[in-house]
């Protein structure tokens, strides 16, 4: 499989594809973090992170890669690791201010939410996390989910979100923290 | 402007743009209950990204890949050595014996070396009888599987003849010795000499037959077959995790490979001298086409040999 199959099947959201950039290209990232003062675990991380980035931006119909897949993850790989090792030169200095109360109400926010998500269905999930996530078409989910057609996706999707927001709206409720 | 929650969808989606995207902005800026369920919604789409990030992230990190550590580099020249330990004993046991004995000895050594290839030969046959019992309509098949091998063969033989034994490579020294391995290994190390990057970074992983241990394929699958018989479409699709091949079967043999990779598994179809991938996420009916990547084609052609 060449460089542009490969992101081809990237768009169409094919997992398995994902896997196997995953090890063709692991010994050289994580070489390269190791070599600046990374731990194999840290690397890994950063290693998964740019696939992802590289899984989203496939999804983006104005990226055009003109260099190899190896080499845009090398660069992606080198950019998070710089941020990283920023980040934890700050965390040395700089003691963490006390988070302010919009915070705190928006990390409970955050955790109902993800309680909610973790209550819906397998089915609901699936197709919320493709059609926001992956980006993926109406029609792309039908087949990924074995719907009928596209129209069956978008009333699933319709459905599953309103679920979720109602879902999160009565927990929300109950929270109380409006006044 | 209407805001309705499509439009709030579409916003935080990023597909408002031009003018809706400006009539957007303004009703948002006016109005600050339609700030708080933007702000809302807006948390609920970052979460259900969240949660797709770390499945994908979680998934990424249970795939099996050897450590990157100076130790494993430390062990694979152990490995190197050994092996070159080994060829180097053979080498060396084989010219101490063409040169302690006489011409009787050489000949007879030439003659068991003739011994070798005939096994070698009956080894292959009884090996590709094998395979015309596994699959009963392979018939044509078979008799192009047997002709690369016995070429190769037949190469072999005659560098083993020689009895100046030191200029040969590794490879054919190893077939005088290991006949039922033979072809396998010639063709490892061909690949090894072969495209550094595309298998050295993923050697242990990539599927190489009886060098990997985490894959293997047979032709006998775990996915139920179902034929289709159509003119003038090659197509396949999978419903209810069943296969639908559809197409004209019923004149040429045709054989489906399953490959470990874990965490998923992969499918493909040999038909008429072509390779196709079957992917399992089609539920619909998809054409089927030829696979042109030179490395996985020889990867199934191994396989299939196998």
């Amino acid at each position: 499989m060449n460089d542009q199959e490969i992101l081809v099947r990237l768009k169409q959201g094919d997992e398995n594809t994902l896997d196997l950039l995953y090890k063709t290209h692991y010994r050289m990232m994580i070489k390269l973090i190791v070599k600046n003062n990374g731990t194999e675990e840290e690397a890994k991380d950063i290693y998964q992170e740019s696939l992802i980035v590289l899984w989203q931006k496939a999804k983006d119909d104005n990226f055009v890669l003109t260099s190899k897949i190896s080499t845009y993850l090398y660069s992606i790989c080198l950019n998070l690791w710089r941020k990283e090792l920023e980040r934890k030169k700050r965390f040395s200095y700089e003691v963490k201010e006390g988070t302010d109360v919009m915070e705190m109400d928006r990390d409970e926010r955050i955790k109902i939410i993800n309680q909610c998500i973790q209550r819906l269905g397998d089915t609901c999930r699936e197709v919320l996390t493709y059609y926001y996530f992956d980006r993926l078409s109406m029609v792309e989910i039908a087949e990924k989910m074995g719907f009928a057609n596209a129209d069956t996706s978008k009333t699933k999707k319709y459905k599953c979100k309103k679920e979720l927001d109602q879902l999160v709206k009565s927990l929300y409720k109950e929270s109380d923290f409006l006044d | 402007m209407n805001i309705s929650e499509e439009t709030i969808d579409s916003f935080l989606r990023g597909d408002l743009a031009g003018s809706e995207l400006e009539q957007f902005n303004q009703a948002l800026r006016s109005d600050p209950k339609l700030q708080q369920e933007v702000s809302l919604q807006s948390d609920i789409v970052d979460s259900i990204k969240q949660y797709r990030h770390s499945q994908l992230k979680n998934r990424l990190n249970s795939i099996e890949v050897a450590p990157v550590s100076t130790s494993s580099y430390f062990s694979a020249y152990i490995k190197l050595a050994a092996s070159i330990g080994a060829v180097a004993l053979l080498i060396g046991s084989y010219a101490i014996l063409t040169n302690k004995k006489t011409e009787d000895a050489v000949s007879s050594s030439i003659t068991s070396t003739e011994q070798i290839s005939a096994a070698q030969t009956t080894e292959e046959q009884t090996s590709s009888n094998k395979i015309a019992v596994a699959a009963s309509d392979l018939e044509p098949v078979n008799n192009n599987a047997s002709a690369p091998v016995s070429s190769k063969n037949a190469t072999t033989v005659t560098v083993a003849n020689k009895s100046d034994v030191k200029g040969s490579k590794k490879a054919d020294l190893s077939q005088t010795n290991e006949p039922a391995t033979a072809t396998q290994e010639t063709v490892f190390s061909e690949e090894m000499a072969g495209d550094e990057e595309s298998f050295a970074s993923g050697s242990e992983n990539m599927t190489i037959p009886g060098a990997n241990h985490d894959t293997h394929s047979n032709t006998s699958t775990s996915v139920k077959v179902n034929i289709v018989k159509e003119k003038n479409i090659l197509a396949y699709r999978f419903f209810n995790n069943e296969l639908y091949l559809h197409g004209n079967f019923s004149n040429s043999p045709y054989e489906l490979f399953e490959l470990n990779n874990k965490p998923s598994k992969q499918l493909f179809l040999y038909f008429e001298n072509n390779y196709y991938e079957l992917v399992q996420g089609k539920t619909k009916v998809t054409t089927l086409v030829p696979i042109t990547d030179k490395a996985t084609l020889s990867q199934l052609a191994q396989l299939r040999v196998h």
